[in-house]
């Protein structure tokens, strides 16, 4: 089972490094947005929850180009290729490994970018972490077999953003609330928050583990 | 021994494809399925690998007497056919360590009677059709499947090519089925029966 | 026909005693009539998206496309009766608050079930040809199921509402008067009598539209 997982994460990172379709995608995205938004606000955004929704739907919207990792298989025609060596789990842990990774780079990028563009004190630097990269699994978590039925569906463009808001939008709402937290002068209260989304997460990881095999199969 | 047992397999898209196919196949046998365009071989192919399900009858995988759930045939199963692609950005090399792990001296060996050893380090992305065509096949028959299954194997290969594509078919015949879907009359007279698809009947 | 019938006078039942039998609540006033609709459709929202999901599950066990015509009929009568969830809510939300829309967490609750229909009906849209079509509806309806608990009944509980928990129900139990039970309980039962009569009819239609594709194909 490790070996198999290591063998498709190794398969996945190699290919995203070379082909770069989802690092440039990423990059170029957050990077104008966050770079549009200090530019039309001037800098002059006060508000920490102002803030905090912001840096959230960047992070999301950037995150919604990590599809990808399926279209890639679908358009290909490498999906069946992979089947022959290995199973539809090890397939789904390994691009939910590899989905997580890059959501946490993404996170961590635009969050950086963010801070600096907008010029904001982050009064928990700790919590504000935390909150980045369990948020960010989360979103990745709950959002991998959304991108594997688009990619199946063949449906580029909005689909994937349009199935998985519903979906994630408890994170976001727990993201933000406890993020304003974090750029606030108020004492971080939110550790329950931090466990609602690894708790969250977990529960679709499993659900999505459980369906995988009944959608990524007859190509 | 791997025993195949097909029946009374039925499958229909826009149009019926074919209907009440029966087949039963072991190690050691070869089946060529023929027939026009659009008579729907490279989907029967695709049954018996388990990789589309019929719309009616059953299929059955046997190992020794015992059988074996249809969600593990893959397992068994090596699959050249155009729809299947090796990774592109990969190196051939890079594609066997993806599959297998590691490259054995049967690898390097196979690879050198293909052609493509010399390639091994380039990546896919600059082989030509007959070279990707070549990286197919020693991909499937490095996993030493029970099952081979080709559709059209010999496209895209020259002669050279097609010689050594038999000849390795022929060295694997005693341990594996070998079930080619094909309009080519040789790949066809390879094997030791044949099922014509024909107005969506086998023939 | 006697289900329809049966139905139809439950619901002249639960009409009457609606607009004219039981005693306005205390505090709420005459407004608090709407209640007995608003309550209702949002139950029926609700059981109509989880038998959406359970049906979902029964097709990815089985393979049986049967389970996908109550999918699909469940969705659309949860659809419409999300819909009214949200226009009686902002009707009663207007009078009392002042204002149709006031982010109260059980309003953005349905709201979001509302999302969740929205995309379905947008991935519908796309795999209607795809011969994996029902698979990829029915996956995603499981995990839409999966994460609605959080939307529906953890959201509304973890930020203070503008519910009237706190003015009918302030011991947080079922403490509405017996007329008011009375009434509140046939109105569901006559809503739920429709939600069945309703499926029934979308399971006929969506099973006469895939016979008529099976037969043009």
């Amino acid at each position: 089972m490790i070996k198999a997982l290591v063998c498709n994460i190794i398969k996945d990172f190699r290919i995203e490094f070379r082909s770069k379709v989802v690092i440039s995608l990423i990059l170029s995205f957050s990077v104008m947005v966050t770079i549009s938004i200090g530019f039309a606000s001037g800098g002059m955004i006060g508000s920490s929850m102002v803030h905090a929704i912001l840096l959230w739907v960047i992070i999301f919207f950037s995150g919604m180009n990590t599809a990808h990792i399926f279209y890639r298989e679908i358009e290909e025609n490498t999906a069946l290729f992979n089947l022959m060596y290995y199973s539809p789990e090890h397939i789904f842990l390994s691009k939910l490994f590899v989905h997580c990774i890059i959501m946490m780079a993404v996170a961590v990028i635009v969050g950086l970018l963010y801070l600096f563009v907008m010029d904001v004190s982050v009064y928990n630097p700790l919590s504000f972490v935390i909150l980045l990269l369990a948020g960010s699994i989360a979103l990745a978590v709950c959002t991998t077999i959304i991108a594997a039925i688009t990619a199946i569906a063949q449906a580029r463009g909005g689909l994937f953003t349009i199935l998985s808001f519903p979906i994630t939008l408890p994170i976001i709402t727990v993201a933000i609330k406890s993020t304003t937290q974090c750029f606030s002068k108020e004492i971080f209260s939110s550790f329950s928050a931090i466990l609602f989304l690894l708790a969250f997460s977990t529960l679709l990881g499993v659900v999505s583990y459980i369906l995988f095999p009944y959608i990524w199969r007859e190509f | 021994m791997f025993t195949i047992k097909a029946n009374n397999i039925s499958k229909r898209y826009a149009y019926r494809l074919f209907s009440n196919i029966s087949l039963t196949v072991s190690t050691g046998e070869s089946v060529a399925i023929v027939g026009l365009n659009g008579s729907g071989k490279s989907t029967l192919l695709k049954i018996i690998g388990n990789i589309v399900y019929p719309d009616s009858g059953s299929i059955e995988y046997y190992e020794n007497h015992g059988i074996i759930p249809a969600t593990a045939v893959m397992r068994y199963a090596g699959i050249v056919a155009p729809y299947i692609q090796c990774y592109n950005h990969l190196t051939l090399i890079e594609n066997i360590n993806f599959a297998f792990g590691h490259v054995t001296d049967d690898a390097i060996e196979l690879l050198q009677c293909l052609d493509i050893y010399k390639h091994k380090d380039k990546v896919l992305l600059t082989y030509s059709t007959g070279m990707i065509q070549r990286t197919k096949i020693a991909m499937a028959l490095l996993k030493k499947p029970k099952l081979l299954l080709l559709d059209e194997p010999g496209s895209n290969l020259d002669d050279s090519g097609r010689k050594i594509l038999f000849e390795l078919l022929a060295q694997i015949q005693p341990y594996t089925i070998i079930i080619i879907a094909t309009n080519d009359s040789r790949e066809a007279n390879f094997c030791h029966r044949s099922i014509v698809l024909d107005k969506g009947f086998s023939v | 026909m006697i289900l329809i019938i049966v139905d139809a006078l439950v619901m002249l039942v639960s009409l009457y005693l609606i607009f004219i039998w039981v005693p306005p609540a205390a505090i709420l006033g005459e407004t608090s009539r709407i209640v007995y609709l608003h309550v209702p459709l949002a139950w029926v929202a609700t059981l109509a998206f989880v038998v959406a999901g359970l049906a979902a599950i029964q097709y990815i066990r089985k393979n049986t496309i049967i389970c996908m015509f109550y999918a699909r009929s469940s969705v659309h009568i949860g659809f419409f009766f999300s819909i009214l969830t949200v226009i009686t809510g902002s009707l009663w939300a207007k009078v009392m608050w002042g204002s149709y829309w006031n982010w109260d967490p059980r309003e953005t609750s349905i709201t979001l079930l509302l999302l969740v229909y929205i995309a379905y009906f947008s991935l519908h849209q796309i795999v209607r040809t795809n011969p994996k079509g029902a698979m990829l509806e029915s996956v995603y309806l499981v995990i839409a199921l999966v994460a609605s608990p959080f939307l529906i009944f953890v959201a509304p509980r973890l930020y203070s509402s503008l519910h009237p928990e706190p003015v009918i129900n302030t011991q947080g139990a079922i403490l509405l008067d017996t007329e008011m039970r009375i009434v509140l309980l046939i109105s569901v039962a006559a809503f739920t009598l429709l939600y069945i009569i309703l499926m029934k009819i979308l399971f006929k239609i969506h099973k006469l539209d895939y016979l008529i594709n099976e037969d043009e194909s």
